[in-house]
């Protein structure tokens, strides 16, 4: 697989010029802004929640949720990719394709279970958690995942592609681990859905 | 080509954009259904058409049974692309979020599935998907209800008909029966020059050369957005608020 931006580029001539055609294109933006306003989030949420970790941790997943299901129409959009045939290869799009393109980094997809259902993103860069050091208050070492957004984001994607996920971080370099690593596992696949019944 | 009607399904099976231009043509066969959908009235620009729910339930429920049937026969990748019936065509684009996208066209209408990749893409992402305040989900059918998208839309689906105008100067509503439709597919760098004289082709005599323009520019750094519309010519103006179809934009 290739994790090379794809660009979608098959044009019927005459309808070259379609609706304001834009060149499909990654819009950069300043990756220092992006660590400090997420920085700036997390902090918020530790002061709004009295310092309780897990609410904070809660708090990013439900956010990276919300912005997971936006995101995988962007994704979709961008990259023109199709459906993944297996969750093996769902599993190569995110980390090759989905963190290439948002985050520019690419974490290594590993430890499969032997039914295929579960795996484990290490990253070996974390643009989230640039400059970043943990509280020292003696719990967020042990309670805080820092980058807990990503694991909603990655749900919320997910979701909207008919696969119901579970992920969560394992270690994290911040409270000292030699890698960060995120648990993803397959829950179901999601069934279309069928209009309500007529009443 | 006549762009008859528009829809969107979300992945929860519910309707969540739907607009009519215009009624499709009367069967001669005198289904009920088809008599009340050609007796509506014309509907405004920028304005959802009020119809029956059934149209857009029974659009979902055609495309939905049709796309597994095509999906049990010819495997997971092979993809419903377009129907047509004596009366018209409808064509169907879905994306991997199952969002579903229907148009009902004339028969003479080449494929429209790269126009509706294109709306999923340019409109549907950029101004719905991406907008921060549209919830992504529409429980209860409240649906997509976005300017921007509304006019982007009607800006590249513009769909023009004789007979309305001749509704419009209050001839009998019958008379648009017999009318023929006209309506015309432009690529987007046509001239003015040309622009003008096919409107003249599609227009009476008596109606003025129609010049349209408008710019949509780029969201600004501040988040705000600048929109800029020039309508020349008055008349074309009443003709929009009154609801005249327009031209195919392409």
């Amino acid at each position: 697989m290739t994790n090379r931006f794809r660009c979608i580029s098959v044009f019927e001539p005459e309808l070259i010029g379609f609706l304001h055609m834009r060149r499909t294109r990654v819009d950069k933006v300043n990756a220092e802004l992006v660590t400090l306003t997420y920085g700036t989030i997390v902090a918020q949420l530790c002061q709004d929640y009295d310092s309780n970790y897990q609410d904070v941790n809660k708090q990013l997943d439900k956010m990276g949720y919300n912005i997971g299901m936006r995101l995988i129409e962007d994704f979709l959009a961008k990259s023109g990719v199709g459906r993944c045939a297996n969750f093996r290869e769902t599993a190569d799009m995110i980390a090759k394709v989905g963190f290439k393109i948002f985050l520019n980094v690419t974490p290594t997809v590993t430890n499969w279970t032997s039914d295929n259902t579960q795996f484990s993103l290490i990253f070996e860069d974390n643009p989230l958690a640039d400059f970043v050091e943990l509280p020292d208050d003696g719990r967020a070492q042990d309670e805080l995942w820092f980058s807990n957004i990503l694991c909603g984001v990655l749900r919320g994607s997910l979701e909207m592609v008919q696969m119901q996920i579970e992920a969560h971080f394992v270690s994290d370099v911040l409270r000292g681990d030699d890698t960060t690593e995120m648990r993803v596992s397959l829950v179901r696949y999601i069934e279309d859905e069928m209009p309500p019944e007529e009443e | 080509m006549v762009v008859y009607s528009f829809y969107i399904f979300d992945r929860h099976a519910e309707c969540i954009y739907k607009r009519r231009w215009l009624p499709r043509p009367t069967s001669t066969v005198g289904k009920s259904r088809s008599d009340t959908v050609s007796g509506a009235a014309p509907t405004g620009l920028g304005q959802t058409v009020r119809s029956t729910d059934d149209d857009s339930k029974l659009v979902f429920g055609t495309v939905f049974s049709l796309r597994n049937m095509v999906r049990k026969l010819g495997g997971e990748d092979d993809n419903f692309v377009s129907f047509t019936t004596s009366q018209y065509k409808l064509h169907y684009y879905e994306t991997p979020t199952n969002t579903k996208f229907v148009m009902l066209t004339d028969l003479k209408s080449p494929s429209m599935r790269i126009a509706l990749q294109q709306i999923y893409i340019n409109l549907f992402v950029e101004y719905v998907v991406k907008n921060p305040l549209s919830p992504t989900e529409h429980p209860g059918g409240v649906g997509v209800n976005n300017e921007l998208f509304e006019e982007s839309l009607e800006q590249n689906l513009e769909v023009s008909s004789r007979e309305q105008v001749h509704v419009r100067k209050g001839e009998t509503a019958g008379s648009h029966r017999s009318g023929h439709i006209e309506a015309i597919i432009y690529k987007s760098g046509i001239s003015k020059a040309q622009e003008r004289h096919s409107c003249n082709r599609a227009h009476t005599a008596a109606d003025s050369p129609v010049v349209k323009h408008t710019v949509l520019r780029a969201p600004a750094c501040d988040g705000t957005f600048w929109r800029e519309k020039k309508i020349t010519g008055a008349q074309h103006r009443s003709q929009a608020r009154q609801g005249h179809p327009y031209r195919l934009f392409m």
